[in-house]
């Protein structure tokens, strides 16, 4: 045992008070070397010190479960979510965690820490809230971003596609992403603009006004759409035009055919504001109407009910942005239960497209 | 300071007269309110002189010792008698009035709703299968006794036209009913009388009282549907009336808008003031409740449409105005 008395006399300090300045001075004085002068080693090819590695992980895995709280939707495991999330993990996740029987890529196995592989057994560690969280959040100083937008909603499809990645094969994998060589539109949106996913909205029947006003809203901010973001940050006016009009010329037509008459009942008086309600009438923006009145409003009939109903929760809630009259439709939604939303959605959705060219 | 009491009397005479004033009435029932005012007044400065006289008479002009039984006598007359005989000589009064206030109408029936923060107006005339739907403003004639329904939308409002009569309550979920019997040709004023939210003090209307033919003609002319626009401009405004979804909400007879959520436009610039009662009816308050209502009536459900070119909007307020 160290007597500090005895310490202190060996040192030649005159008591407990000049024993702290002492201790202090070389505090300082190391961190002064570590930051100022560039003592400690950033590479990534030296590894931590020893337990270092424990310690950050622990304590990564704690903070987010501690923190992990959003609870996951009725429809998360459906295939229209598993395919919406492995078309934005193709876009923009496989680059570092690999596809499903890929390699990642050299450089990628470089980082520190190195990104864990889409199969590893890291992943079934995590629930589904879990998951969300760090999608969501990001993990500082890992490489790991955050997500590039507030709403919270559109990280689930990610979830359901990384909770499904052990049981999906290279080949599955591709189908879902419709593979490489079919674009990028067409890899959610499908080639004709019928996307056959639920959950991704059809673009044949939107006007190419609509259709551009959207992707420029994506691109600067307005509308917040992580997944759409990513598709849409690097497009120029151009490219946003001839994409916009690619799809004009052919008619739209089939819908989803939706069974629950009930709810398409219900959907279409409050569409039509049959009642005595506080809700504006869609169908006087939306259709369906005999001819259309204003090129930057989208018609809705034939839409697919999960992602009318999204949007309109969106809406209702959240900071959905997008063409100048977005503030219209946060009027128009504000009173909006969930049993409504349900009954526009499947109304809107069992109608047959209209025309866009009458 | 007598050049200031004089001017403080003034301004209190002032808002005496004029169109929303009980004391000027022009209505059988706001009569009957203005009468009982009067003598009620009246009655209280002889009861304060009276009262003030004896105090006065009893401490400083006859000082003497009363016997115990002019006391008594005297407690029992100004305690007991005299205020029962006031008062029920008032009740008396008022209960025979009471039931005139709510006598059934004369044929015209009226449905008046409060909303937020605007009033729907329906009238029934007798045998009527379906209503003349406007807002914000009421026309009765002069001379005869109309019924008056009154129903609120999602809270509570209270009608009050001082002019012509007493106040209702209008409360979500039922019916109130009262009847007014204006006598005066004129224009009146109105205002919600019960707090029902941000901008409960932004919810006016109009009353005009007509001569009886020129009530008759009016109302056959309000229920046609909506005159077609005159003028280019007019006409382009129309055009975006409909195509920037205005008949969400609003009905305008005669065009594919038949939305109820608002209040009926069909003959919105034969209105005499526009947003219930807060801008006269001209094509600059239109330009500008279109683009910003929400500084005209905090808390206003209509939106604002300052994202369309100044020229659409003097276009869409053009047809508006036209809409006599």
């Amino acid at each position: 045992m160290i007597d500090p008395r005895r310490l202190i006399e060996n040192l030649g300090l005159k008591g407990v008070r000049d024993l702290t300045i002492l201790i202090v001075v070389l505090v300082l004085g190391f961190a002064g070397a570590v930051v100022g002068v560039g003592l400690y080693n950033v590479s990534a090819r030296a590894d931590h010190f020893p337990g270092v590695t424990w310690v950050l992980h622990t304590t990564f895995r704690n903070s987010v479960s501690l923190r992990a709280d959003e609870t996951p939707p009725d429809d998360l495991s459906t295939p229209g979510m598993i395919s919406l999330g492995a078309g934005h993990y193709e876009q923009a996740c496989a680059e570092c965690h690999a596809r499903p029987g890929g390699q990642q890529d050299a450089t990628v196995e470089e980082m520190l820490p190195r990104p864990p592989k889409l199969f590893s057994t890291e992943l079934s560690r995590w629930s589904a809230s879990e998951l969300h969280w760090i999608v969501y959040n990001g993990v500082k100083m890992s490489g790991m971003p955050g997500w590039p937008a507030e709403r919270t909603d559109d990280v689930w499809p990610i979830v359901a596609f990384l909770r499904s990645a052990g049981e999906m094969t290279p080949e599955n994998y591709a189908a879902a992403t419709g593979g490489e060589e079919r674009g990028r539109c067409a890899m959610c949106h499908g080639a004709e603009g019928v996307s056959t996913n639920p959950q991704i909205p059809r673009l044949d029947i939107l006007s190419s006004e609509y259709v551009a006003q959207s992707l420029r809203a994506y691109r600067e901010g307005g509308r917040d759409s992580a997944i759409m973001a990513q598709a849409a940050r690097a497009l120029d006016d151009q490219t946003i035009e001839r994409l916009a009009n690619s799809f004009d010329a052919l008619g739209p037509s089939g819908s989803d055919g939706i069974v629950d008459a009930k709810q398409v009942l219900r959907g279409r008086a409050l569409a039509n504001a049959e009642g005595e309600g506080r809700t504006p009438s869609c169908s006087a923006c939306h259709g369906p109407w005999q001819h259309r009145l204003n090129e930057a409003f989208p018609s809705l009939s034939g839409q697919h009910a999960p992602y009318l109903a999204a949007q309109l929760r969106l809406w209702r809630d959240g900071p959905r942005g997008g063409g100048q009259a977005a503030e219209l439709m946060h009027h128009a939604a504000e009173n909006l239960t969930d049993n409504e939303i349900a009954a526009l959605a499947s109304y809107y959705a069992s109608r047959d497209p209209a025309p866009i060219n009458p | 300071m007598k050049i200031g009491i004089a001017l403080a009397l003034t301004v209190v005479l002032a808002s005496c007269e004029g169109r929303q004033s009980v004391l000027s009435p022009a209505g059988r029932d706001a009569e009957v309110l203005a009468n009982l005012f009067w003598w009620m007044l009246g009655g209280a400065v002889v009861l304060w002189l009276f009262v003030n006289g004896l105090m006065l008479y009893f401490s400083r002009i006859r000082r003497k010792r009363h016997s115990l039984r002019v006391a008594q006598w005297f407690i029992f007359m100004c305690g007991v008698v005299l205020p029962t005989t006031v008062l029920a000589g008032l009740l008396i009064f008022a209960l025979r009035e009471m039931p005139q206030q709510r006598e059934p109408g004369e044929g015209l029936t009226l449905r008046v709703t409060g909303e937020s923060w605007w009033w729907r107006v329906e009238y029934w005339p007798d045998g009527a299968d379906e209503p003349v739907t406007t807002a914000n403003e009421i026309r009765l004639p002069a001379g005869s006794r109309s019924e008056i329904e009154l129903a609120a939308n999602g809270v509570i409002h209270s009608f009050w036209i001082p002019a012509l009569g007493g106040k209702t309550d209008m409360i979500p979920g039922r019916v109130n009913r009262m009847s007014l019997e204006p006598t005066a040709p004129g224009t009146y004023r109105g205002q919600c009388a019960e707090f029902c939210g941000l901008s409960h003090a932004h919810m006016a209307l109009e009353a005009v009282v007509m001569a009886p033919e020129e009530f008759e003609r009016w109302l056959g002319a309000e229920a046609r549907d909506a005159r077609a626009p005159e003028g280019a401009e007019a006409k382009r405004g129309k055009q975006l009336f409909l195509s920037q979804g205005c008949g969400g909400c609003h009905t305008v007879r005669g065009t594919p808008a038949t939305a109820r959520v608002g209040p009926d436009l069909t003959h919105l610039g034969g209105r005499k003031s526009l947003a219930a009662g807060m801008l006269p009816m001209d094509r600059q308050s239109l330009v500008g409740w279109l683009s910003a209502p929400e500084s005209i009536k905090p808390g206003v459900n209509m939106p604002g449409y300052d994202h369309l070119p100044p020229a659409d909007l003097q276009a869409l307020a053009a047809y508006l105005e036209g809409l006599t």
